[in-house]
């Protein structure tokens, strides 16, 4: 593996933090407002990356040959990611209005979003997730069974609907939708899938029925996203109810509404429209370009449900906290994936040394 | 043949049946190989190489079937835009009469019940089916086409007699059945 993006990673990861840093002394509650919207975003990629090792698991598959290193090195990534959102829960009160005791005295669901409670929440989710992590990196995409592999499909979508709620839609806490959570889980599966197949192209391991697979898996991705983004929309939108539709008030006007018609182009129709063309899904090229207009289309809609919600809205130091933590993350991935490779090779070179040393046997 | 009209097979051929699908495409490219250009295969499901092999051109399916989602869309949406915003204009919640997001659950429903209609007379039209007999059909053992075996026709060529040619390409013994097919 060549450095140079590994070293183009730490670089994009130092410029991203010193940038938040500085800004952290001006105004600490535009840094954590981009941030929180950045970390959402980088945290769904090994999430996803773990309900699809966990999947495959259970399935089986060709796309698992090209897709599993891949999805394997995301995986590692966890642990760095659950630490980017310390500094958020160190300044509840600056992103969250229920952490504000003039604001909490008002709220109906003070009993379940309150400070304590939260912190407890978030660290039941982080001991299942570093848990499960574990798993996936012990047995998952290593031939081995893995009996965990459906109960932990079952955690995931339990803890990852329950931190969506907490850390991500409680920045409105009057606001509330049960579709909230499986539309964030699409989010994440669409944006594991579009990055393991993209890393698998980079890295030259898929053959043409490997595309076609991870194509079709692709386009059940985004047709999953897009309903589940949708029925929210259609049912809220009917609805027209006071305490629910000023989300979409606020995500649909101005220039979030050009954001979110250019996510639903840029997630959702344009892929699909070329991925169900064949020759798309075949090319090594086509299929690349689609993976990385769906990563930066998913980044943001991270971007599109968050930073509306908060006080100041768009915030310029988004950009400089996914690349500090973008960097962050890609240097493991980077590290991990290339220690994969060395592994599997050696052990490929060690069973190819056995086969020789059993022929010299055998000649002797 | 007057009985037969209608039918691909107004000829004698041979018919053999192999119990894997690697067998009957190795035996496909020998054919090939040799000249053979009058085949047809049946097999329980489609074979991958197959319609290379026998020089198949892709059809128009996936072109009809995508002229029929739009249609079916277009259609769908204008058929409650007309309902509700020309024809007999309501106030609904006060909603505006034009209320897109309501109408694309509709659009996508009779987009999709189009694409299943003409998509399925396209597919039969383009299989020529429905087809009651063919001659085939009285070879022995062609019910497994649908079952578990892969079957290659090959059609008798005019004034050759290929019979040694044919036992010489067509692999002989376990998992492999040929037989005379009568036009």
């Amino acid at each position: 593996m060549s450095r140079r993006p590994l070293s183009a990673a730490v670089g994009a990861a130092l410029a991203g933090g010193a940038v938040c840093a500085i800004g952290a002394l001006v105004d600490p509650q535009a840094v954590l407002r981009g941030w929180l919207a950045s970390f959402a975003f980088w945290i769904g990629l090994p999430l996803g990356a773990m309900m699809l090792l966990f999947a495959h698991d259970l399935t089986g598959g060709r796309w698992g040959a090209a897709a599993v290193p891949p999805l394997r090195a995301m995986v590692a990534v966890l642990p760095l990611a659950l630490l980017l959102l310390v500094p958020v829960l160190f300044l509840l009160p600056e992103l969250y209005p229920w952490a504000r005791t003039a604001v909490a005295v008002h709220l109906k669901n003070r009993f379940y979003l309150n400070a304590p409670f939260f912190y407890g929440r978030t660290a039941v989710y982080a001991v299942v997730w570093l848990g499960l992590a574990l798993v996936a990196l012990l047995c998952s995409g290593r031939g081995r069974s893995n009996p965990l592999a459906a109960p932990g499909l079952i955690l995931l979508g339990l803890t990852v609907t329950f931190a969506s709620f907490d850390w991500f839609m409680s920045v409105e806490p009057e606001w509330g939708s049960s579709i909230y959570g499986m539309m964030i889980v699409s989010g994440q599966l669409l944006g594991a899938l579009a990055l393991a197949t993209l890393a698998a192209i980079l890295g030259g391991r898929t053959d043409t029925g490997q595309r076609r697979d991870l194509g079709s898996l692709l386009i059940a991705a985004i047709l999953l996203w897009f309903y589940l983004s949708f029925m929210q929309f259609l049912i809220v939108w009917q609805e027209n109810l006071p305490h629910e539709i000023p989300w979409y008030v606020a995500r649909l006007s101005g220039g979030w509404g050009w954001v979110a018609v250019l996510g639903a182009l840029a997630q959702g129709a344009l892929p699909f429209a070329a991925l169900i063309w064949w020759p798309v899904k075949r090319s090594r090229g086509g299929l690349a370009a689609v993976c990385l207009l769906l990563l930066a289309a998913h980044l943001l809609e991270c971007w599109w449900l968050i930073m509306p919600g908060l006080e100041g809205g768009f915030s310029w130091f988004a950009p400089a906290a996914t690349f500090a933590m973008g960097g962050a993350g890609m240097a493991v991935f980077l590290w991990r994936l290339g220690a994969d490779r060395r592994h599997s090779g050696r052990s490929e070179q060690t069973t190819r040394t056995a086969g020789l040393m059993a022929e010299g046997i055998r000649h002797g | 043949m007057s009985a037969h009209r209608g039918t691909g097979h107004t000829v004698r051929g041979t018919l053999a049946a192999f119990d894997s699908p690697d067998a009957m495409l190795e035996a496909l490219r020998h054919l090939r190989q040799e000249g053979f250009t009058r085949l047809e295969v049946y097999s329980p499901y489609a074979v991958e190489e197959v319609d290379d092999l026998l020089g198949r051109k892709p059809q128009a399916l996936p072109l009809i079937v995508v002229a029929a989602g739009v249609l079916g869309a277009v259609g769908g949406f204008f058929l409650q835009y007309w309902g509700m915003v020309l024809s007999y204009p309501l106030n609904i919640g006060g909603r505006p009469l034009n209320s897109w997001p309501a109408f694309s659950t509709t659009t996508f429903e009779l987009a999709a019940l189009a694409i299943l209609l003409i998509g399925f007379l396209a597919f039969c039209t383009i299989c020529r089916l429905p087809r009651l007999y063919d001659p085939i059909f009285d070879a022995p053992g062609f019910e497994q086409a649908s079952q578990d075996r892969f079957l290659i026709w090959i059609a008798e060529r005019e004034g050759r007699d290929d019979t040694e040619l044919l036992r010489r390409l067509l692999p002989h013994g376990e998992g492999v059945h040929i037989d005379e097919v009568p036009a």
